[in-house]
């Protein structure tokens, strides 16, 4: 299907296109299916708006006319030029999931013909689909506008968030992630995903040996035949992934991992977050024609939205005699509820809640150059993806002598976030700012507030400076930083667990001073300060490397 | 500390004014003026305002880093220097586990207007710094909310006198509509004897009022108890106690209320009509019981008083009319003798249902209804928000507080009693339920 066609014939199904009453029908892919929600015919604005009470953001629409039922979605729109919530809302349509259809007859059958796709078909059919939803494509500038009214992101990092979409399915970024994330000594991660690679490796015979030669030499044999040494090979499995919305390069990311082991499952796409998943769905979906050596991938793929803890669809999806992994991304909550359901028979891959933090080290107070230096490279760390990903810096810890120094370094980091707000503006959600206002004006009065904005109606950010430990379960992470003096920053590593994901450090000596104490104490990464969303080609993941969990290792 | 008696002077009496309209319009006074009690009570805020700031260091930088002098009109006030009950509990919970009171003392300073007592950084544990507290003219209550930390809400003595004068300078209308005379009526309190959980406050103001008065707990509540109770923090020793604690409580529950409904049979064979004070609760678990022992009913002057709502027993909420039906079946009480009371430790003035079941604010104080922003909704017209308050017959703590409760507010009632009024049930404002990564990580320090 070309590209030209493409918005013609979404449009033709009224689908992906907003309608004057703020409706948008939007498809799932459901094991290489598009299915649609019910047409505007049979399912008509003022039911849609009935089904939703007040207040509620989503709701089930059972069947008829229509033979399946559909989802609706509500999500308040964004002034694009203030990041404010309008006051108006918008509704998604999506269709019905049901458990049943997203599993498999006969999953081994699933799992051959997947091990039998061409790493390069694949590869080559990915490549197009990123053609497609590249910001120049034609679902990239259509998804472009209809996320663009919701989104909390400013549009520099929304349209970074588009891009990374795209670019994460590319084959060159795969190929290098497999590769790197996969391999068996040289050889490449790619080569055992295909074939059975010999393995080079002193062995032993098993202790059975012994019995075997014996009884071997009891009835004449030699004891020797001809076998092959011994191979190994990554294989494809069934994968579900719940992904968390906090930001829109979750769902995709979590699904590129799925792809790049040409591994088939269902992604769970989270809501506030579904159109980037059901987007990158639809590329793959409108570029299989033309690779059809890849065709066994789309149809053992289902990108989907469903209600969380709807146990008419988990019970039946959740079978450990059809699917190999989970991989849950979110909260405590959702990752238990998850790892319920798996019951210890699937085998479950936990991205749990993790925050940041920032170590500023008393030689970047030295003089105001120095300060206003650090203060910005802290304010990156603090603004990824608005503070929301799990290694968005919450706390800076400054080592300073006094409680001046302390208020320095505030004063510095709020003007880098007043500039930062320049260069990709953003201000709190109202349920953000209504937490924000408690903490002034309530469990954080103690502290001294710099606001962005001013600390009223019109705060885009806010720099704290608390006298003493601050209970991270109040954070609303929206640009809000929290700082703590400290007299050493020996003190802040000791306040470090397996909760902090990610450390920022300056100066460069000091993080490699630090480094060993840090990541002893469950931290994941240890980085220059600024550089915290710094990424590469097989990075581990939360102390995993992540691939090597999806596929199965067989030994043959 | 800047002195400020002349301007706490001032808004005491005009405090005292202010009692004296809310008595007119409790009591349908013609003369009772709605514009001038208004006057009275903005121009109270403003001092208010004015003391804080200069008196309440918190208060201060909070009106500081919002650019807000000492001088401020009321919408400044509602829009920027509204505080919430987080105030109370915004201490560090180390200090009380680690027996640091003078640390207490000096965060108490923080937030208060008044000196607090040296004496009581010596303190040995929570109840003796509150004994200690009380000793050097400030008498803290305390309230354990639904987050396991207790909160400390001080008043000095003229902040006191008005937290125990404002309810009654109306509520006696009330009193004497219902035609009942309380010397004469046996009190029956759904709670202790005694401590300074504020909670409990309303049975022992009633016990001054009654002579007769049997209690559900025949002892004070202990702080230490209860925050040792609630506790996350001191995990081993804490589920050790609340095993310990719950174990007797619910041993002893049961018989308590059998106890207790005895003591209602007793009055009533001594021809006394009841006063009957408890939590909704606690108030449905006496029916019930009352009903499964076909206890008979009590007589026909008795009067129910509900307080405190449903609190962490929200799983076990029924609505108002369910309750009063219950109430009637069991006790033989009709609903227009069914008082409700919407008021909280913070608060000086207690507000009462009418027969509409809606709950009146009196001329005393200024409400508000906050968006989920937590800034205010336009005041005089019939909104649902947070409910927030501002009660400038208190000079000790900022009392421009944002409750955390989710109302509506209107501005007629078919009652016939004017000014504003809490319409339909009151609920938890919306949570605090922030979409990402960090934001769950609800038992993490940093």
């Amino acid at each position: 299907m070309s590209a030209v066609s493409l918005d013609d014939e979404l449009d033709r199904w009224d689908l992906l296109s907003p309608s004057d009453d703020g409706i948008l029908r939007v498809p799932h892919l459901v094991r290489g299916r598009l299915v649609e929600p019910p047409p505007p015919s049979a399912l008509s604005a003022d039911r849609i708006r009935a089904a939703l009470g007040e207040g509620e953001s989503y709701a089930f629409i059972p069947p008829g006319p229509w033979p399946s039922g559909a989802q609706v979605l509500r999500e308040p729109v964004m002034d694009r030029s203030t990041l404010r919530a309008t006051g108006a809302h918008r509704i998604l349509v999506l269709p019905e999931v049901k458990g049943a259809d997203l599993t498999y007859p006969d999953p081994g059958a699933v799992r051959a013909a997947l091990a039998a796709i061409p790493f390069d078909a694949a590869m080559a059919w990915f490549d197009d689909a990123a053609d497609l939803l590249e910001p120049e494509g034609e679902i990239g500038r259509r998804f472009r506008a209809i996320i663009a009214e919701t989104s909390e992101l400013p549009d520099v990092l929304l349209d970074a968030a588009l891009a990374t979409n795209a670019l994460m399915i590319r084959s060159f970024a795969l190929r290098e992630i497999v590769d790197r994330e996969l391999s068996w000594g040289d050889v490449p991660g790619s080569r055992l995903l295909e074939e059975w690679m010999p393995i080079d490796a002193p062995g032993y015979a098993g202790a059975t040996a012994i019995v075997r030669e014996t009884l071997e030499g009891r009835h004449g044999g030699t004891g020797e035949r001809e076998v092959d040494g011994p191979a190994v090979r990554a294989f494809p499995t069934l994968q579900i992934h719940v992904t968390a919305g906090n930001a829109p390069v979750v769902g995709p990311a979590s699904a590129a991992r799925m792809l790049a082991t040409r591994s088939g499952g269902v992604v769970k796409l989270p809501s506030g977050a579904v159109l980037p998943g059901v987007a990158l769905g639809m590329a793959l979906y409108h570029t299989a024609a033309g690779h059809p050596e890849a065709a066994a991938l789309l149809d053992a793929l289902s990108f989907v939205y469903w209600k969380g803890g709807d146990r008419g669809i988990e019970d039946r999806l959740f079978d450990p005699a059809v699917f190999d992994r989970v991989v849950v991304w979110g909260a405590p909550n959702a990752v238990e509820r998850i790892a319920g359901l798996a019951a210890g028979a699937i085998k479950t891959i936990t991205f749990m809640p993790r925050f940041g933090v920032s170590l500023v080290g008393r030689e970047a107070l030295a003089d105001a150059a120095s300060l206003a230096d650090a203060a910005r490279r802290a304010a990156c760390d603090s603004l990824i993806w608005n503070q929301r990903a799990c290694i968005a810096s919450l706390v800076h810890y400054v080592e300073a002598d006094s409680d001046d120094d302390a208020r320095r370094y505030s004063e510095a980091l709020r003007d880098a976030l007043a500039e930062c707000d320049e260069i990709a503006p953003s201000a709190p959600a109202p349920l953000a700012m209504g937490q924000i206002q408690r903490m002034r004006r309530g469990s954080l009065i103690q502290a001294r507030w710099f606001t962005v904005g001013g600390p009223g109606r019109d705060l885009r950010a806010a720099v704290v400076l608390v006298p003493g430990p601050f209970d991270l379960g109040d954070h609303p992470l929206s640009r809000v930083v929290i700082v703590r003096r400290v007299g050493r920053l020996e003190e802040a590593v000791s306040l470090l667990h397996r909760g902090v994901s990610t450390v920022g450090v300056c100066p460069e000596p000091r993080r490699r001073a630090l480094r060993d104490a840090i990541a002893a104490r469950g931290v994941s990464n240890v980085f220059s300060l600024g550089q915290c969303e710094r990424a590469f080609a097989g990075m581990p993941h939360d102390g995993m490397r992540v691939l090597s969990q999806l596929v199965d290792w067989a030994n043959g | 500390m800047e002195i400020t008696l002349g301007l706490t002077t001032e808004v005491h009496e005009l405090g005292g004014l202010l009692r004296g309209m809310a008595g007119a319009w409790a009591a349908g006074d013609e003369g009772y003026d709605e514009a001038e009690a208004a006057k009275l009570r903005h121009r109270a805020i403003e001092l208010c305002h004015t003391h804080y700031h200069r008196t309440i260091p918190a208060y201060r930088r909070l009106c500081e880093d919002a650019g807000v002098g000492d001088e401020a009109s009321l919408d400044t006030i509602v829009e920027l220097c509204m505080v919430t009950d987080s105030v109370f509990k915004s201490y560090d919970s180390a200090w009380v586990d680690g027996g640091n009171f003078a640390a207490m003392g000096e965060w108490l300073a923080d937030i208060c207007a008044e000196p607090v007592p040296p004496a009581a950084a010596e303190a040995a544990n929570v109840d003796d710094w509150l004994a200690r507290l009380e000793e050097g003219g400030l008498h803290v209550l305390y309230s354990s909310g639904t987050s396991g930390k207790l909160s400390f809400v001080p008043r000095a003595e003229d902040s006191w006198n008005s937290y125990r004068a404002n309810g009654p300078s109306y509520l006696m209308h009330r009193v004497i509509d219902l035609g009942v005379e309380l010397p004469s009526m046996h009190g029956a309190v759904l709670g202790f004897r005694g401590g300074r959980m504020g909670a409990q406050r309303a049975g022992v103001e009633l016990a001054r009022l009654i002579p007769s008065v049997q209690f559900l707990y025949d002892h004070e509540i202990r702080a230490e108890m209860l925050r040792t109770i609630l506790s996350e923090r001191r995990q081993d020793e804490a589920r050790a106690t609340r095993r310990a604690t719950e174990a007797a409580w619910s041993d002893g529950r049961e018989s308590s209320y059998e106890r207790f409904l005895a003591g209602l049979g007793e009055a009533t064979a001594r021809d006394m009509s009841v006063w009957l004070f408890g939590s909704p609760y606690q108030v449905k678990q006496l029916c019930r019981l009352a009903i499964s022992t076909q206890t008979p009913p009590l007589l026909p002057g008795s009067v129910v008083s509900l307080g405190g709502g449903w609190k962490s027993f929200e799983g076990e909420r029924i609505t108002r009319d369910e309750l009063a039906e219950l109430i009637e079946r069991a006790m033989g009480i009709t609903s227009e003798r069914v008082l409700e009371a919407y008021s909280m430790v913070e608060l000086n003035t207690p507000m009462m249902s009418c027969r509409e079941k809606r709950f009146h604010v009196p001329p005393i104080v200024e409400p508000v209804a906050m968006d989920e922003g937590l800034f205010p909704l336009p005041r005089g017209h019939d909104v649902a928000g947070e409910f927030g308050f501002l009660d400038p017959t208190c000079t000790s703590f900022p009392s421009f507080l944002v409750t955390g409760d989710q109302v509506r507010l209107t501005w007629s009632c078919p009652c016939g009693l004017s000014g504003p009024a809490i319409a339909g049930e009151i609920t938890r404002a919306p949570g605090r339920e922030v979409r990402g990564c960090g934001g769950v990580m609800a038992t993490m320090r940093a």
